[in-house]
């Protein structure tokens, strides 16, 4: 039986993982299109993003678009195996209780 | 941990509405201006063809030139939300297209004219339908719909297939290319 993961199950880091998991393997999402689509602030966003760097889960990098930096995420394989495991985990859940 | 059954439908229910809102910001930042360009293109080229069928080379000639040269700044200028491994390989993917086509069109002369015109249209949309299984379903709507269209202006308006392509088709590129932008965003 899969399992929940307690970083990923914030509600947040749930949201990100969602739209960058929804990417096609070796793609990232642009920072402000992140924020906007979660609607949080780019504080909370970055706070979040670390958390789930640091876990392994995705992979911040950035690029020049006509001379202005740009922040890019997206999701590791393990991150991607570990979103996969915690949905699982929930459908579980759904099935198995009462 | 420990959820209840409520908790985990929630939490799926969300995970699914972040995947749609995904997909659908990512469609509508690169390709609303993409299909209504091509839609405008598509009634401007179809309705000057209709009615100056002789002219078509120098309608469609500038047309395509300017359409791909838009096309290529749109998409420079506009560098979407997503940087993607599979982006250069689709602009591959679609030049091998209309080199096939082509050949095909060569492969498969005479053609008439505004039959060869209802072919350029449907090849686009064949790319649409195959991209669509990979990007989502709206492409492979958008890329079906203006193909049956098609099929049916060469059955039943022959005469005015060209009309019907511009109306039809071109129309249809536009309004998803509206649509997506009014909605999607």
């Amino acid at each position: 039986m899969a399992e929940l993961d307690p970083i990923i199950h914030q509600p947040v880091r749930l949201r990100i993982m969602a739209a960058l998991t929804s990417l096609h393997d070796g793609s990232a999402l642009d920072f402000s299109t992140l924020g906007k689509l979660l609607k949080v602030t780019d504080g909370n966003l970055g706070a979040h993003l670390q958390t789930l760097e640091q876990a392994g889960y995705i992979k911040v990098g950035k690029s020049f678009v006509q001379r202005k930096p740009r922040t890019h995420a997206a999701a590791t394989y393990q991150g991607r195996a570990r979103f996969q495991a915690h949905v699982e985990a929930l459908q579980d859940i759904l099935r198995t209780k009462p | 941990m420990n959820l209840s059954k409520t908790e985990a439908e929630a939490a799926l229910r969300e995970i699914e509405s972040v995947v749609t809102q995904t997909r659908r910001a990512i469609a509508g930042s690169c390709c609303s201006a993409m299909l209504i360009l091509w839609g405008v293109i598509w009634v401007i080229g179809y309705s000057a063809t209709q009615f100056f069928p002789r002219q078509w080379a120098w309608t469609w000639g500038p047309l395509s030139i300017g359409g791909i040269a838009f096309s290529w700044l749109l998409g420079a200028r506009r560098r979407g939300p997503v940087r993607s491994p599979l982006f250069p390989r689709l602009f591959i993917a679609w030049i091998v297209l209309f080199g096939y086509a082509i050949i095909w069109a060569y492969l498969l002369h005479p053609f008439n004219g505004a039959r060869l015109g209802a072919y350029f249209g449907a090849v686009p949309m064949f790319g649409y339908v195959v991209a669509g299984l990979w990007l989502g379903r709206f492409f492979i709507w958008i890329g079906a719909t203006v193909t049956i269209l098609t099929v049916i202006g060469v059955a039943a308006f022959p005469a005015y297939l060209n009309l019907w392509m511009a109306v039809t088709c071109g129309g249809s590129l536009i309004i998803s290319g509206v649509y997506i932008r009014r909605c999607w965003r």
